[in-house]
């Protein structure tokens, strides 16, 4: 698969990832040899295969019922107002 | 007081004489301490020390004292990697995006080894949000291996492995991705148990892929290995993945052996690798055979697909869960007041390093909307292909062995600049991941003066079969565990 750099340039876009030029063009070339190498899966042939469920079952769920949260998650926060998170400003 | 090596016993050792009062936990915990302070210029193997370690071991000492009833781990001392959340303690992920991140809670595991009496001296250091194969790829320091510093430790929990290695702790925690307990056990001659799926609560554990990855033990014997064991499995309402499984003492069956055992050695594990680790190996299974056990070899058609399977999916899965480091809520604070969201958002992500940018775009490669089908999609049925064809050879065998590692510890910068040359060091340990099963490596032999990890894997839910087998191969090899 090639791979070009308006592609990665695209992907780090969507990613919110800053490339500059030279990031840019190593970035390139490893992606594309890394996305070569999974192109390996091409190889077998994979249609009576279904994606499988866990082989041992997940715990049940937990009621619903609401818990007083015990930890001071706000106390991480560094831009607060009372009880909100200040963020930038959305354009 | 008696005379013991506080620096290179066992934890099962150290816990019994303390509970006696023959060993003072403080002077124990400011001997590992003053041990630190010696060695950890050369191994660099934390990035953060616990300031209240003291502080609690003078606490169990008065337990003691008091004649209180103590924790199976009282006093003593464990290193925690750094992706494993400390409520006192920065968890930094070895990244500059948590750089100053202290966590509001503890991880369950830290939880119940405390309840347990343990001590944490301090939070070891991995590839940045453990991904790597070297621990190189921490934004903080190189970790080197203690038994050739010139060397990788392995990684990603390259801290956890090499402070047990250099006799800066006597337990330690790490977590396994692909290998991340696994290879730094091999490259550093300690034993590392990722354990089955859903064992160990993952709660509290910085997410990277979180269908692969697990909280497991690292120790410098198979014994103190089952009894940490004992100390941090169970159900656990933070993590629904957790399985209802009773608790069980791992101990108690230590001693059974492999006899009658039947065990398989994984051709495609063995076919490609260094010749040394080669002859380990097939060394190895001769002893299993001199023990009783039934040895054949076993062939694992599908693996040729494995390591694709493995990175695909662990970069789709990274690159949903990082995309929750923004800057605003926790973590790297740039100061968002007169930035556009989009603007600030991808300021703050030009903080993460090479090697999570360039997973984090794979991720998104893979799973975007024209890819999905050939990538995300194939990875997740070869998955399904892998565990079948275990499934399938579990039906006949008890236990399968195979290298940990294909290669033996390489030079530290010997393989920065080459991304997928490094993946494939992860070969013969990312199988483990992708299916579930518990995996355990353990110290096998040196050659050249470099350790050889010999993998044990066993079905789902098989830790006790595959800590009979470890503790009957240590005890009949002799290899060393510790450089002081």
């Amino acid at each position: 698969m090639m791979v070009s750099k308006e592609e990665v340039k695209h992907l780090a876009w969507l990613a919110r990832i800053e490339l500059d030029d030279k990031e840019l063009e190593v970035y390139t070339k490893q992606v594309e040899q890394i996305i070569s190498y999974f192109d390996t899966l091409d190889k077998i042939s994979l249609e009576d295969i279904h994606i499988s469920q866990r082989s041992v079952p997940y715990s049940k769920f937990r009621d619903d019922v609401p818990k007083e949260s015990t930890d001071n998650v706000l106390s991480v926060v560094k831009n607060s107002k009372e009880k909100f998170v200040k963020a930038p400003k959305m354009a | 007081m008696i005379t013991m090596d506080l620096l290179t016993s066992s934890a099962a050792d150290i816990v019994t004489q303390i509970k006696k009062g023959y060993v003072s936990t403080e002077e124990y915990i400011a001997k590992i301490f003053d041990h630190i302070k010696k060695v950890e210029s050369n191994v660099h193997a934390y990035i953060s020390l616990n300031d209240l370690a003291i502080e609690r071991a003078r606490e169990v000492d008065s337990a003691v004292k008091r004649g209180e009833k103590l924790g199976k781990l009282a006093g003593i001392a464990i290193a925690v990697k750094d992706n494993i959340c400390t409520s006192n303690m920065k968890t930094t992920c070895a990244s500059k995006i948590l750089e100053h991140y202290i966590p509001p809670y503890n991880a369950t595991v830290i939880e119940m080894l405390e309840r347990e009496g343990a001590i944490i001296i301090g939070k070891t250091n991995l590839d940045e949000f453990a991904m790597g194969t070297t621990t190189e790829f921490s934004r903080f320091k190189e970790t080197r291996n203690p038994w050739d510093i010139e060397r990788v430790p392995g990684g990603s929990s390259g801290g956890s492995a090499a402070s047990l290695a250099a006799g800066e702790t006597t337990l330690a925690l790490g977590s396994d991705t692909g290998g991340s307990i696994r290879c730094p056990a091999s490259f550093c001659s300690v034993v590392g148990l990722k354990p089955t799926y859903g064992l160990v609560s993952r709660f509290g554990l910085v997410s990277f892929a979180n269908s692969l990855e697990l909280i497991g033990p690292m120790c410098r014997s198979v014994y103190d290995t089952a009894l940490m064991l004992n100390c941090i499995t169970g159900r656990d309402s933070m993590d629904h993945t957790t399985l209802d499984v009773d608790t069980k003492d791992y101990t108690a069956t230590i001693t059974q052996g492999v006899k009658g055992l039947k065990i398989g050695l994984v051709r495609e594990m063995i076919s490609d690798v260094d010749e040394h680790v080669s002859k380990t190996i097939h060394d190895a299974a001769s002893k299993f055979e001199s023990l009783g056990a039934n040895l054949n070899e076993v062939s694992i058609d599908s693996l040729q697909y494995a390591l694709a399977s493995y990175y695909t999916i662990a970069m789709a899965e990274a690159s949903s869960n990082l995309a929750r480091y923004d800057g605003v809520r926790y973590g790297i604070d740039m100061g968002p007041e007169g930035f556009e969201w989009n603007s600030y958002y991808t300021k703050v992500r030009s903080n993460f390093g090479d090697v999570v940018k360039r997973r984090i775009i794979i991720g998104t490669y893979v799973l975007s909307s024209g890819y999905y089908g050939k990538y995300y999609l194939k990875a997740q049925k070869v998955r399904t292909l892998i565990k079948q064809e275990f499934a399938s050879l579990f039906k006949t065998y008890d236990l399968l062995i195979a290298p940990t590692m294909p290669i033996l510890p390489f030079k530290i910068g010997e393989k920065t600049m080459d991304p997928l040359h490094m993946y494939m060091t992860d070969i013969d340990t990312v199988a483990a991941n992708l299916i579930g099963i518990p995996s355990i490596s353990i110290p096998c032999a040196f050659t050249d003066g470099l350790p050889i990890g010999l993998q044990i894997m066993g079905d789902h839910l098989s830790e006790e079969l595959l800590i009979r087998a470890a503790y009957a191969f240590e005890e009949i090899t002799d290899v060393k565990k510790v450089i002081v």
